[in-house]
């Protein structure tokens, strides 16, 4: 089938998949051990959409996240120690501890970066996809914006609009909806007149499918498709990947509100679970193993790294600022 | 030297700086077709096409958010907004956006865009159309922040800012677009974060920004009648502010009155007042003296504008109490 | 106790000052708490304030046609005129006797109310001429002292300081007399006025001194046409006009020729003739300095050019700019001056002599100078005739007589008391 990952993109996929899954755990460790600062907003459960969405992008195409971008992070291409630097405040982090860990950018990977204004990352990637396009025509180049936002973020004011220029100037972006039911503590159907988001889309002329976003795979096809679409230069698209938070909103929230039903039900369709199940017939259980317990070596060996890592010292201004603060 | 009206300058400076540099475009309601509600990009579109001019959707928030990150991306792009007081719809774009990246991302991304816009009273546009909100933007640490007052400042800054690798918030008067200037030939520019003085004194300075400077010109003339000779520093740039030359204007005349079209109240003119008592106390022979509007909406009939808007008389009042 | 009567900004939410229109009570009338006291008007409209409280008009701060800004205080009311004064503490000695910690602690409330109102740069301005400014009174809006105001003090100060101080109540030119002892006349230099001996008259065992002003100079009027003969006949008509018939003579710079000129007068017998750095013994004098000092218009500019006056330009008056600005600002002097440099010092260059003067005069004659004299070229010194006794002092430029005050009297002294030997 067209966009179909290949077994080894798929052995990668469920390495990094699981590498956020393990991430996320050491995280809340670390969060009860004081060792971070601030909420952490996890993704458990969530992995495939971040990871499957951005498996098919080159460093050049430009990626806006959330403030519960983890597996965006680490599926565009950031090496963990960085990203677990930044958490820890470390001087070695993606942003030398300026950003925590709703902001991390890596321009080199061109992720541009986690926004913590709900729905920031929607104009964000708009904005790109009007550069890229202006670049692609002068180049012959087929760099494409991705947004990947919540069901939150589709009420606001600023996805109305975005979407409706990313149409009207057929720009290259792609809109991943990544629907965890829940905008903080407020379940989407208190949120939003309609369940399904994507019949948006007609709205603005642009296509859309719902897909499982816990199923790696259909949600790398979808998203492929878009991707492709975008590229040609025909346009925008919406792929709205339902899926279900299995924790709190961040380590602040205190819970209360999640059904215990639907917690059960959705931890049966654990996206990990699933895609190590559809890899079972052409790979070996040690070989699936051993890339699972690789992910979590990894994640572990950037933590340990992290924490001996030094603190980072104040400046008031980046090298490139655009005044110092005494000028200011 | 070319005699030139202020809007002209404006569109000569895009036009110049878009036939320089491939990567400078335009984005803004009506400005492509119409040319803008004042005119400043007449004709841009036909030189350009539709691409480099672009008339958008009624979306200033996206639009602003989009100017920052298209310009992360490689271009630059020069965003008008129609009106000063649609800026609070950018604010989010300035504020948690643009004033962030460069620093939190330790330097990683540069953001060369302008974001032009007029603001100021005495047109009877009513209190949704009539703001100055200086203060608003200036506030906002990353950006820099610029206010001409003449032609050919309005053609060297703007050229200035397009050139510029950071967010420049650029802010015109509309009762200024009208007003002729002699612009210099060639490739002008004039440096971000320099003021200059307007007129030279003796007895006390007067510290303006755009059409503020004319009235300020205008008292200085008024108070030249009476014996007062008043220094008219034109700040020109907002942020970051030239805090020498206020310093030094005020080491001359030991007496200031600071001005500024926006609201009294946590406005641009107390900005300045902190700056003088930080950077000058000890030259001042009376306390700094504040002209600014009235903090209520700007009101429609004449009288009513007129009486809460500053200008030449009430600068020159302000002047009489510090030399008292 | 005394209480405010202040403009709100009530009267005009919007308003940013107000001008007081008029009074309609005097200092010292009874006012009572509704009674309107006086009326201002904003650009829109006149506001009536009242009293606020009973009692007596005891000040009014702001006069009719005074621009007053919210807040400002225009005038005062007491209980009585009296109260005003610092009554509270005299009315009860017995118990302030009684208490011995409490008058210190009282004397810190006290203070702290009479905290003075002046702005920084006064403030700065007294602390460098190393001026109490508690004495001084404000003029700026609710008495704030301003700069002008340290100013004036400083001149005063200047004034006081420089001219004969143990007699102020005396007429300019001031003479001191003990019986019919000869007196010592002063003559001031190009730009000076009688002020510039102060330094040098505490010095001179009390003996009567005559120090007249230059025409153009200090208070007196201008010549028309001021040659360095007219100058000293003008000078001359003071001496003579003290009723001496014999002077001791000495003079600094310009003073210095005009002294020697007046050795050969037929009125009045010069004893001694004592000379400070004295112009008319050679065509060099600092052109640059004539012009700058003439054409300098503010303390500003001034300055640096006094200073080429002295070795150490810190023992220069403090307030000498402002001073000298002052005088030709209050008797236009400057215009004056400028006619008597044209003539007398063209072109920077020196265009009267006065060695035929010296070499006539035969009494005790000394000439002083200072080694450091950026002015006048010390060298002039050489062309002396033989009789003249000549003191080089080091440490000292232009003006000996306020670098050195008391050498220089010590050798006017002996130069006198030769004279009166022989």
């Amino acid at each position: 089938m067209r966009n179909s990952p290949t077994v080894d993109e798929q052995l990668g996929m469920l390495g990094r998949m699981v590498a956020v899954r393990h991430l996320e755990e050491r995280l809340g460790e670390l969060h009860k051990a004081g060792k971070t600062r601030g909420p952490i907003h996890r993704c458990d459960g969530q992995e495939a959409i971040g990871i499957g969405a951005t498996a098919m992008l080159d460093d050049e195409d430009l990626l806006t996240s959330t403030h519960r971008g983890h597996a965006h992070y680490v599926g565009k291409g950031v090496a963990l120690h960085p990203i677990v630097a930044e958490i820890l405040g470390r001087a070695t982090g993606a942003c030398g501890g300026r950003a925590g860990h709703m902001l991390i950018a890596d321009v080199k990977k061109g992720l541009l970066g986690g926004n913590a204004i709900v729905g920031g990352g929607i104009p964000a990637a708009t904005g790109f996809a009007v550069s890229l396009q202006m670049k692609n025509r002068a180049d012959g180049g087929q760099r494409v914006a991705m947004c990947i936002f919540g069901d939150g973020a589709a009420q606001t004011g600023i996805c109305h609009e975005s979407m409706n220029i990313a149409a009207l100037w057929t720009l290259p972006v792609v809109f991943v909806l990544e629907h965890n039911q829940y905008g903080l503590t407020a379940h989407h159907s208190t949120q939003s007149s309609v369940p399904d988001l994507s019949v948006r889309a007609a709205g603005y002329g642009m296509p859309s499918e719902i897909v499982d976003g816990n199923d790696i795979i259909a949600v790398h096809r979808a998203v492929g498709a878009a991707v492709e679409r975008a590229r040609r230069g025909e346009g925008p698209s919406l792929v709205e990947a339902k899926t279900y938070r299995m924790v709190g909103f961040s380590t602040s929230d205190v819970g209360g509100y999640q059904k215990d039903e639907d917690l059960a039900l959705w931890r049966e369709r654990d996206p990990i679970v699933l895609a190590r199940a559809l890899l079972a017939d052409s790979v070996s259980a040690e070989r699936l193993d051993a890339v699972m317990a690789a992910a979590r070596a990894e994640v572990d060996a950037a933590v340990e790294q992290a924490l001996s890592d030094p603190l980072p010292s104040f400046a008031d201004h980046a090298p490139s600022a655009p005044y110092t603060v005494a000028g200011a | 030297m070319a005699m030139m009206r202020y809007a002209e300058a404006l569109r000569s400076a895009l036009r110049e700086e878009m036939q320089r540099d491939p990567s400078v475009w335009l984005m803004g309601e009506d400005i492509a077709v119409y040319g803008g509600v004042f005119k400043v990009s007449k004709d841009l579109m036909a030189e350009f096409g539709p691409e480099r001019v672009r008339d958008t959707p009624i979306s200033e928030q996206t639009l602003t958010a989009m100017a920052v990150t298209a310009a992360m991306a490689g271009t630059r792009p020069v965003l008008e907004i129609m009106y000063a007081d649609f800026l609070p719809l950018s604010v989010d774009a300035l504020m948690n956006q643009a004033s962030i990246y460069n620093y939190i991302w330790n330097g990683q991304v540069s953001m060369p865009f302008v974001l032009r816009t007029q603001g100021g009273g005495g047109a009877g546009a009513g209190a949704q159309h009539s703001k100055s909100l200086d203060a608003l933007v200036a506030h906002i640490p990353g950006l820099k922040v610029v206010a001409p007052a003449t032609a050919a400042d309005a053609k060297g800054l703007l050229k200035a800012a397009i050139r510029d690798d950071h967010p420049v918030i650029f802010l015109e008067h509309k009762l200024l677009y009208n007003t002729r200037d002699e612009v210099p030939d060639g490739d002008h520019l004039v440096e971000i974060g320099k003021a200059r003085i307007a007129r030279e004194g003796r007895d006390i300075s007067i510290i303006a920004s755009s059409k503020m400077v004319v009235d300020a010109l205008k008292a200085a003339d008024e108070l030249a009648k009476e014996g007062i000779s008043a220094e008219v520093v034109d700040l020109r740039t907002l942020r970051p502010l030239d805090r020498e030359t206020i310093r030094a204007s005020i080491a001359r005349t030991h007496h200031a009155v600071v001005v500024n079209e926006g609201w009294r109240f946590c406005g641009y003119a107390a900005e300045l007042s902190a700056t003088i008592m930080e950077t000058c106390f000890d030259e001042l022979d009376a306390p700094v003296e504040r002209v600014a509007t009235h903090d209520i909406p700007i009101p429609y009939s004449e009288p009513l504008e007129s009486t809460v808007l500053p200008d030449a008389a009430k600068i020159a009042a302000a002047a009489r109490r510090a030399l008292a | 106790m005394s209480y405010e009567i202040t403009l709100a900004g009530g009267a005009g939410e919007y308003m940013e000052s107000a001008t007081v229109v008029s009074w309609s009570a005097k200092v010292g009338d009874r006012v009572k708490a509704d009674d309107v006291v006086v009326v201002v008007e904003t650009a829109k409209a006149a506001t009536e304030i009242e009293a606020g409280r009973d009692g007596v008009l005891a000040a009014i701060l702001a006069p009719e046609g005074a621009e007053v800004g919210i807040g400002a205080v225009l005038g005062r009311i007491a209980d009585s005129l009296a109260a005003e004064e610092p009554a509270v503490a005299a009315a009860e000695p017995a118990v302030a006797a009684l208490e011995i910690a409490a008058p210190k602690a009282a004397m810190q409330v006290i203070d702290a109310s009479c905290r003075i109102s002046i702005s920084p740069l006064a403030r700065r301005l007294a602390r460098q001429a190393g001026l109490d400014p508690s004495g001084i009174a404000g003029t700026g809006p609710g008495g704030r002292i301003k700069s002008r105001d340290i100013e004036r003090a400083l001149r005063e100060r200047t004034d006081a300081v420089l001219p004969a101080a143990p007699a102020a109540a005396m007429p300019s030119p001031a003479v001191a007399r003990t019986g019919s002892a000869v007196p010592l006349v002063l003559l001031h230099g190009f730009g000076a006025n009688a002020a510039a001996w102060n330094m040098v008259r505490p010095h001179l065992d009390g003996r009567p001194v005559l120090a007249p002003e230059l025409p153009g100079h200090g208070r007196e009027a201008a010549l028309d046409m001021p040659s360095l003969e007219a100058l000293a006949e003008a000078v001359l008509g003071q001496i003579e006009a003290s009723g001496s018939s014999d002077c001791d003579l000495v003079g600094h710079s310009l003073g210095g020729a005009v002294a020697a000129v007046l050795t050969a007068n037929q009125s009045v017998r010069v004893r001694s003739l004592t000379l400070i750095a004295p112009a008319g013994l050679g065509p060099e004098i600092d052109g640059a300095f004539l012009s700058g000092f003439l054409s300098a218009r503010t303390a500003e500019s001034l300055t640096p050019w006094l200073e080429r006056l002295a070795a150490a330009p810190s023992r220069l008056p403090r307030g000498y700019a402002q001073a000298v600005l002052r005088e030709r600002e209050r008797f236009g002097v400057g215009a004056a001056q400028a006619a008597i440099a044209q003539r007398l010092f063209p072109d920077g260059t020196q265009a009267i002599g006065i060695a035929a003067d010296l070499e006539r005069f035969a009494g005790p004659l000394k000439v002083i100078w200072g080694r450091g004299d950026r002015i006048i070229p010390p060298s002039h010194q050489g062309e002396l005739p033989g009789h003249v006794a000549c003191h080089r002092l080091g440490g000292t430029g232009h003006m000996p007589h306020i670098e050195a005050p008391a050498l220089v009297a010590q050798l006017i002294l002996q130069n006198v008391r030769s004279a009166e030997a022989s």
